[in-house]
Formats: structure tokens, C-alpha cells, sequence
């Protein structure tokens, strides 16, 4: 048995209702001083998988909701209690307790936007008469006789497209970014992503963060799907705040 | 009788979702505190997770994909710009069910990667893209162009 690590909170953080660890293992705190590592037993040699990677966010998930946790990557186990004190608690404690302390009634949430192809689509075409003349006029031929006007066809449609998420991106930017304390984006990947974005919220302007995506999301339907995740540990923000790229005191 | 719209049930507000297999990509096995010393746990599979999949949006193959959707696409709505949005609805019997159509061949499935036992949640699944953070009062930046590069990040296995 060793002790997998999920990640580091408050000593006096209370255990979420219900919670399992990895292969439905008892969750513990090991604590030094006012700092703790949420823990819990699994056999050395379990093998992760997707299970494991979902049982380690949901145990952060479920603490993020009440406490302030910083969250471990997966895969690191130690082999007891002591460890678990000496080679966290002990060697890192003071940029521990600053991090706790500048993340302190905050948690993540993260979005993701994404248009429907085909509203998309239209709306590019609706934009640039001039594809939707192309198209016509190749219609008359066989396909293989216009592949070089296909490709360019595409190719002013994806970047018709491209135009319309960065539009898109900043709307939804400015409606979600004036609620939260910071904003990590991702690159957006995929063809119709818009927007994929980690938002650093006080816990007690969850709701109007919430209502918020919800008006979004109803106002956006027939254009975009919203993906809404959390709450989370604060994971984009962590290098930042270490770096000093991100503070606040 | 007048129809008041009632905010205060809870109104849009929406509860976020715990994390899918997609998520725990750029947070678990990208971000998060290591330590200096560790036994990394048997990680069986995962190197395999970190294979960019990033969808190639600035291919050949894609254009034709695009010039394709929007060649099959039914236009007589579009062009009468009068009521599109309701023509669309009663016309495709909504948009959705087609959206993912053009670019459905792109997207690496990830899904069996980690043994298989599918459920839920396979979204667009997008592996570990760097992030960029901006405090939010210093607000807009412009996107990097998109770039059609398909990367392959660096194993994670130590």
C-alpha cells in the first residue's frame, strides 16, 4: 500500500459527504501544523486509468466546494504518513501557506464555447456573398474538375470562420471576465471552438458566475454550446501566482 | 394578462459540471503541484493520453471539408435573410444533430485509449493546449493565429 497524493488544503478542511478516493479508497487528511494532504490508500502497483484520472479531479472537485485546495498532479503516491509530511508539508510549507493564502475563498471554473457547424457556416456565408457566388459556379462542374477552388473555397470559409469565434470570444469574454479575479485561456483547438477559458471566482459570486453562463447559454443556443465545468481547484492559476505573474496582496 | 419573466427561481443560473475525461487532461496531468521526490504510481496508458490530437484546422483536408459541408448545405433560406432562423427549424429539423458533420474525421477519438470502458461525456476532446493568463482587469489580448501545426507533446513518463 502507499498513500496516492490528491492535493493540499487546510487542516481543518471539512470532508465532502460521500467522497471516495481512487479504487473507492477511505479519503484522510495527513496534517502538519494548519496545512493537510488529502490522501487515501491504493495497492503500489494499481494501474490508472480512467477511472483513476476522474477519482482524483472528483476528490478535488468535491473539496474545492467548501475549502481552498491546491491541487497535486496525478500520479504521486509516498509511502506513509511521515513521508507525506517531510517531503510536502515540511519542505514546501511556506510556499504553501502562501499560495493557500492567495487563493483563499476562490475557486476555477472553466468554459468552453463551441458553434454549431452549420448556423456557423451560414453566417459566414451570410457575411461573404462572394463564397456563396463561388459555390454556385461550381456547382455546374464534377468535383474533381474544382479541387483547386475547393480547397480555396475552404479556405476562405475557415477563415470566415475564424472571424466569427474571435468576434464570439470576445463577447463571451466580456460578459464572464468582469465576474471573476483572472482569466486563463487555452489556445481554442478544433475547428469551431470559441472559447476555452479557466476563470478564477470568489466563492461568493459563484451564483452571479453561474446565472450568468446560464443567460449565455440560453441567449447562444441555436449558435454555440457552452461546456461549464467545476467547481475546480485553481489549476491555471497556480504557476502564475507562483511566479509572482499573479498576486494580490 | 402580461407574461413577467421571473428571475428570482434561480433564473439561468446553472450548476457547472464535474470534470470528463477531456478536462482532466489540461489539469491533472498538465497543472497541478509536483514534488521532488515521488514515486509516480504505475501509470499504464498515459503517455498515450498526452499525444496531441489537436485538430489540424489549417489543412487541405479540412478546407475540402468545409468547401464540401458547404457545398450540401440548403441555402434557400439563408439567401431570403427575411426569417433564416426559423426557416432553419422547421426546414433541418434543428441544426445540431448536424453540427459535428464536417469535421467529425478530425477528432481523434480518445476514448479506449485508457481501456475502453466508455461512458458519457466524450466531447471534443482537446489534449493539454498552453494557456495564457491575463489578470481580467487588464483584459483583451489578441489570439495567437491558429496554427496548423499538429504537436506531439513530450511523454510524461519520467
Amino acid at each position: 500500500m502507499v498513500l496516492h497524493l490528491y492535493g493540499v488544503t487546510t487542516a481543518d478542511a471539512p470532508q465532502p459527504p460521500d467522497l471516495k478516493g481512487r479504487r473507492g479508497g477511505e479519503l484522510r487528511l495527513v496534517s502538519a501544523g494548519d496545512l493537510a494532504v488529502i490522501v487515501s490508500d491504493v495497492d503500489a502497483d494499481t494501474p490508472a486509468g480512467r477511472k483513476d484520472l476522474l477519482a482524483h479531479a472528483h476528490v478535488l472537485e468535491g473539496y474545492a466546494e467548501e475549502s481552498t485546495v491546491l491541487p497535486m498532479q496525478f500520479g504521486i503516491a509516498l509511502p506513509d504518513d511521515g513521508a507525506v509530511r517531510e517531503q510536502v508539508l515540511e519542505k514546501d510549507r511556506e510556499s504553501l501557506e502562501y499560495l493557500l493564502h492567495s487563493f483563499d475563498g476562490l475557486l476555477q471554473v472553466t468554459v468552453q464555447a463551441f458553434h454549431h457547424e452549420e448556423p456557423a457556416l451560414r453566417e459566414v456565408l451570410r457575411r461573404h456573398p462572394q463564397l456563396m457566388a463561388a459555390r454556385e459556379e461550381m456547382r455546374a462542374f464534377p468535383e474533381t474538375a474544382t479541387q483547386a477552388r475547393q480547397v480555396d473555397l475552404g479556405q476562405a470559409v475557415a477563415s470566415g470562420l475564424e472571424e466569427l469565434q474571435e468576434e464570439d470570444r470576445l463577447m463571451l469574454l466580456d460578459r464572464l471576465a468582469p465576474l471573476s479575479r483572472a482569466v486563463a485561456e487555452n489556445d481554442a483547438n478544433g475547428a469551431h471552438e470559441i472559447l476555452h477559458a479557466a476563470f478564477l471566482v470568489e466563492r461568493a459570486e459563484r451564483g452571479a458566475f453561474d446565472e450568468a453562463v446560464g443567460l449565455l447559454r440560453s441567449e447562444n443556443e441555436d449558435r454555440m454550446r457552452l461546456r461549464y465545468v467545476g467547481p475546480q481547484p485553481p489549476y491555471s492559476f497556480l504557476e502564475p501566482m507562483k511566479t509572482g505573474e499573479l498576486s494580490w496582496d | 394578462m402580461t407574461v413577467t419573466q421571473h428571475r428570482g427561481g434561480g433564473g439561468y443560473a446553472t450548476r457547472p459540471n464535474p470534470s470528463g475525461l477531456a478536462d482532466v487532461i489540461d489539469t491533472i496531468l498538465d497543472k497541478g503541484l509536483v514534488i521532488d521526490i515521488y514515486v509516480r504510481v504505475s501509470l499504464v496508458g498515459i503517455e498515450l493520453l498526452t499525444i496531441d490530437a489537436r485538430i489540424v484546422i489549417a489543412s487541405v483536408d479540412t478546407y475540402l471539408r468545409f468547401a464540401e459541408a458547404v457545398n450540401r448545405m440548403d441555402l434557400t433560406e439563408t439567401q431570403t435573410s427575411g426569417i433564416p432562423e426559423l426557416m432553419e427549424d422547421l426546414s433541418s429539423s434543428g441544426a445540431k444533430g448536424k453540427t459535428s458533420g464536417a469535421i467529425e474525421g478530425a477528432k481523434e477519438k480518445l476514448s479506449g485509449i485508457l481501456g475502453g470502458d466508455e461512458e458519457e461525456d466524450e466531447e471534443e476532446k482537446k489534449p493539454a493546449p498552453r494557456k495564457r493568463t491575463s489578470s481580467s482587469k487588464q483584459s483583451s489580448r489578441s489570439r495567437p493565429a491558429r496554427k496548423s501545426t499538429a504537436r506531439q507533446k513530450q511523454s510524461e513518463e519520467s
